[in-house]
């Protein structure tokens, strides 16, 4: 018998265990995540302490200030606490602070109401009635999803703005048919639940939709030939079988709509994003403990999905094998009047503002709607995107849309920061959803998935926060590669849940077979793995770039103004030219949807299989 | 050459043992199926052998290699064990054609030339009869045209060793049946040791030399096919194999030697002559010592380092003697095991029952005889049928009667009942 040493035997085991390629991927990439994800959040933690320079309601000398702790560098207090939560003022409590907070609660709350009633309703109607057009609608139902979320915002505005309500110029209805709508209905809480609401709605249509569409519909048969009544089959079975998708619906919405910046920001809604920003450059250290607070909205959120998640597994055998879905008749007048409603939401949440946006840029003025009354085309104007004239005062020196180095310096940007956070993160994710399918009993394996899908249900806001504050430590404030690894780690969990689903999906024998002929791993994943779920890997490198492409809120702290397109909006409003504005959300939605459509051509990619229900 | 070794193998997940402390040795060009009802560590210990599953504890030796030792550390990967695998749903890669299926393990060995390739890969699919499909996607092909791609691309690399995990499970009756024959010829021809992990028993009886029989992780019998069937050391056993089933009877057993008086069937006499002379009290003590021996080093192990107590011993395996309502029937002390086709039917026999039911398939017909409140299954040969409900006189034919012990399980002795 040969006795082996201690050290030996550890050294061969280590050696069994980095022999298998997921070990490594899982190795480097939970610890180099670990250290990105947990640094930058412990950033704003620290940044809550600190003292800014020139902090403007600081009335005592610095020196005075560290009386939490001190560095050699820089002191420490709880100053900023003090501050926000006892200031000298009372009032000054409710503003910066209670108001926003409960008016981000209720936004977050109303816009998961509306997303889940609106796409709920929209996923039962496609998946189990006859309704017709139905291909056609959940074509364009995702539309809005896949838009900057505040285009539904701008055009509510351009609506319904009126001088005498809002201030301003008039709106389309105001300026064309004298309607003048309240307060309430223009700007606030409703509209902007509305607005993200619909903008979400595409999830709740996806999740829901999908497990309508898996679901084996003897479980409704088997109720009906019990006699069961249809309302109570409605109630009892098909209601619990969709609750986990209401869960995941509700968790993603709600965290979203909090770190929402654009929409309460044009709808004039003070929530915590947009106080954030109000109170950034004079109170910073106050800011960023707005910003803790979403944080830990996004922490309990994610406490909330593992408790949510424990219980979806008893759902598991939902996806049934028939495939005999019985549709509920509507009736031959019914079905074409639900389809009809559908059809004219759909249209104006999905093709009006496309169109609006490009109208805009055609108006003389900002709010001049004079062609839609006289119908004369010379009321309309190609200027806005034409003119050379760098010195016609109205366009403050700046050239057309079209020879404009700025917009498409912006756009340039854009696409640089989407190509290479959706490569970075769609391959991270791949590798993650490869390497933890593989090892799911693992516990540092769901460690890493957990770090993983972390900032998945963080307030992008609170994300671009930390980012912002260790970045700029770093030194990298204003760089592509700051925007990159902020868009990466965001949108990792988009990449690593289509990975680790589809994986899930593949049979371990298929590797298996192909290890046990000696086939090196690289080989493996290029030759078998990669092939056979092309279309969700794909659909994991597109939902980044998608969602990089016309992302606002995560970046408008990293970067200057001028360096992405979708910063240049607020530059371009500033100086009141609305024309360029809205040229800016044309040119996005534009490119969006031809990437999309390209994307789902070539390769039958598309972004409900990429969140994967 | 590739004997297999297995010694003191163990995998547990927590404290569920999957395999527990299996050993086992396969010989060289064997046929070896294991077998063993599911959940029983049938497929892990075969997983295990081939590098997919990583062993708690325990060593492995392939040939004259040690694959793996959980006491130095040794831990060989699959790709360098030079064993082929036939995995139960035949794991072919959707996105290659049959002939890419086939010939991409083959690329990798940097040792064949392309036209060594080509003459394997014309070998192999001559073998399984797939030539016309070579250009064909899995996709396109029926359940038994994958399974022969399958074994086509396992046999190409030409493996001293061939693993299948339930190949045939996923055909229907009449392919399974053919495909049956053609693995047996495959084996002889081939010259590799074949490991075949199969719930069905007779898949089992019929294609191996050896069967290696496993219950909740243990090692009940490891034996050739007919032993098995013929002298199980076990109740578990003789209840797994065969079909139909054994038949139980609870006994009371007196006497010693050569003439032993069993009391069974409800009160009903008659002698047990064992085969050799057998001491009831001895065999029964003997018994017991061998559980305490065990117990005893149960808790020798439970010493050392590392020990996690197996949580699933509750799912033993506890025998059933069939009844009409439905009742148990009161234990007994021991248990005697009758093959359906030792009950035989006679004019002279010394037992009177009722046909309960009478299936006749043309071959053979299976009786259900109710004796009482107890049934007994027989197996009449030949094209014969019964009334319901008929009087028939019956006894035991044979010397294969079995005589177990009800507490253990074990078996006492073989002999003529009568």
């Amino acid at each position: 018998m040969e006795t082996t040493s201690t050290f030996t035997l550890a050294m061969r085991r280590a050696g069994a265990y980095f022999k298998k390629p997921w070990n490594v991927v899982l190795l480097v990439v939970g610890v180099a995540l670990t250290i990105t994800t947990v640094s930058a959040m412990s950033a704003i933690v620290l940044d809550t302490v600190t003292v800014h320079p020139g902090q403007s309601d600081d009335p005592t000398g610095a020196g005075a200030n560290c009386a939490l702790f001190s560095t050699s560098t820089s002191c420490y207090t709880l100053l900023n606490w003090k501050n926000l939560f006892a200031p000298a003022m009372g009032k000054l409590l409710e503003v910066n602070f209670l108001t926003p907070l409960l008016n981000s609660v209720l936004l977050a709350a109303f816009a998961c109401l509306v997303a889940l009633v609106y796409g709920g309703i929209f996923a039962y109607l496609v998946t189990r009635t006859d309704m017709p057009c139905r291909k056609w609608l959940s074509a364009i139902f995702i539309f809005p999803y896949v838009m900057p979320q505040w285009t539904l915002a701008v055009v509510w505005r351009n609506l319904f703005n009126s001088a005498e309500v809002t201030g301003g110029s008039d709106g389309l209805l105001a300026s064309v048919f004298g309607l003048r709508m309240p307060l309430w209905w223009c700007q606030g809480l409703f509209p902007s639940s509305l607005v993200l609401g619909l903008h979400y709605s595409a999830f709740a249509y996806i999740f829901i939709g999908a497990i309508f569409r898996n679901m084996d519909a003897n479980l409704e048969e088997a109720a009906t030939i019990l006699n069961t009544p249809r309302w109570k089959t409605f109630l009892r079975i098909t209601l619990p079988m969709i609750k986990p998708a209401i869960y995941s619906t509700t968790l993603l919405v709600f965290s979203s709509a909090m770190g929402s910046y654009p929409v309460p920001h044009y709808l004039k809604l003070s929530t915590l994003t947009t106080q954030y920003v109000s109170m950034n450059v004079a109170k910073a250290g106050q800011a960023s403990i707005l910003a803790v607070t979403m944080m830990l909205f996004g922490i309990a959120l994610m406490v909330g999905n593992q408790l949510t998640t424990s219980g979806r597994k008893s759902y598991t055998t939902v996806s049934g094998k028939s495939g005999q879905i019985s549709k509920i008749q509507l009736g031959s007048v019914g079905r074409w009047v639900i389809a009809g409603v559908f059809l004219v939401l759909t249209l104006f949440t999905s093709i009006y503002p496309i169109i609006a946006f490009a109208f805009e840029t055609f108006l003389p003025n900002p709010g001049d709607y004079s062609f839609l009354r006289t119908g004369d085309p010379d009321d309309l104007t190609t200027k806005w995107w034409t003119t050379s004239d760098t010195n016609d005062s109205s366009l403050f020196g700046q050239p057309g849309i079209l020879f404009n180095p700025t917009i498409w310096g912006g756009v340039r940007g854009q696409l640089i920061v989407a190509v290479g956070a959706a490569l970075i993160a769609g391959t991270i994710g791949l590798l993650i959803g490869y390497c933890v399918a593989k090892n799911r009993r693992s516990k540092w394996a769901n460690f890493v998935n957990n770090m993983a899908f972390l900032p998945y249900l963080m307030p992008a806001l609170a994300v671009g926060v930390a980012f912002f504050i260790f970045g700029s430590s770093l030194g990298l404030f204003n760089t592509f590669a700051l925007l990159i690894i902020t868009g990466t780690i965001k949108y990792i969990p988009f990449a690593s849940r289509a990975a680790l689903n589809s994986m899930l999906q593949l049979s371990n024998e298929i590797e298996e077979s192909a290890m046990i002929q000696g086939i090196p791993w690289w080989k493996r994943m290029v030759r078998i793995i990669i092939p056979i779920q092309k279309t969700s890997i794909i659909s994991g490198y597109m939902l980044p770039f998608m969602t990089c492409l016309r992302e606002l809120t995560l970046f408008m702290l990293l970067c200057s103004q001028t360096k992405i397109i979708t910063l240049e909006l607020d530059y371009f409003d500033e100086m009141g030219l609305y024309a360029y504005s809205s040229a800016i959300n044309l040119i996005l939605i534009v490119i969006i949807l031809v990437c999309n459509t390209a994307v789902n051509k070539l390769t039958g990619a598309s972004i409900d299989k990429g969140l994967g229900g | 050459m590739p004997a297999i070794e297995l010694s003191h193998v163990t995998k547990r997940w927590g404290g569920y043992y999957g395999v527990d402390d299996l050993s086992l040795s396969i010989d060289d060009n064997a046929f070896v199926t294991l077998l063993g009802p599911s959940g029983c560590g049938k497929t892990t210990t075969l997983r295990m052998i081939a590098g997919l599953e990583t062993p708690t504890s325990g060593k492995i030796t392939i040939g004259d290699k040690v694959v793996f030792d959980s006491a130095t550390g040794v831990n060989v990967p699959p790709n360098k064990r030079k064993v082929g695998f036939l995995f139960q749903n035949y794991a072919l890669w959707p996105n290659m054609t049959v002939r890419q299926n086939i010939v991409f393990g083959l690329e990798n060995d940097k040792t064949l030339s392309k036209a060594q390739i080509e003459e394997r890969l014309e070998h192999v699919s001559s073998i399984v009869k797939i030539e016309p499909y070579l250009k064909r996607y899995p996709s396109e092909l029926s359940g038994g045209q994958q399974q022969r791609v399958a074994i086509a691309r396992t046999l190409a690399p030409r493996p001293d060793v061939l693993f299948m995990d339930e190949p045939l499970s996923n055909l229907d009756a009449k392919l399974r049946l053919e495909m049956r024959s053609e693995l047996q010829r495959l084996h002889v021809d081939t010259g590799a040791t074949f490991v075949y992990v199969t719930h069905d028993q007779t898949e089992a009886m019929t294609l191996a030399t050896r069967i290696c029989l496993l219950d909740n992780g243990l090692l009940q019998q490891y034996d050739r096919p007919l032993s098995l069937y013929r002298d199980p050391v076990n109740l578990f056993t003789a209840d797994f194999v065969g079909s139909p089933s054994i038949n139980f009877i609870n006994a009371s057993a007196a006497g010693s030697g050569s003439v032993i008086d069993l009391t069974l069937l409800e009160g009903k006499h008659l002698t047990f002559t064992p085969n050799t002379p057998l001491d009831l009290a001895a065999a029964r003590s003997a018994i017991a010592a061998d559980a305490q021996a065990q117990a005893a080093a149960e808790a020798e192990r439970s010493k050392v380092k590392g020990y996690v107590k197996k949580e699933n011993t509750e799912s033993n395996f506890k025998y059933r003697v069939p009844t009409v309502d439905g009742n148990t029937d009161p234990a007994a002390e021991y248990v005697v095991g009758v093959r359906p086709e030792s009950v035989r039917i006679s004019e002279d026999g010394p037992l009177t029952g009722v046909v309960y039911s009478s299936m006749p398939t043309g071959m053979d017909t299976t009786l259900r005889i109710r004796v009482g409140n107890l049934l007994l299954t027989s197996v009449v040969f030949g094209s014969v049928d019964y009334a319901l409900d008929e009087q028939v006189r019956f006894g035991f034919a044979g010397d294969g009667v079995l005589l177990f012990d009800a507490g253990s399980g074990k078996q006492v002795a073989r002999g003529r009942l009568g």
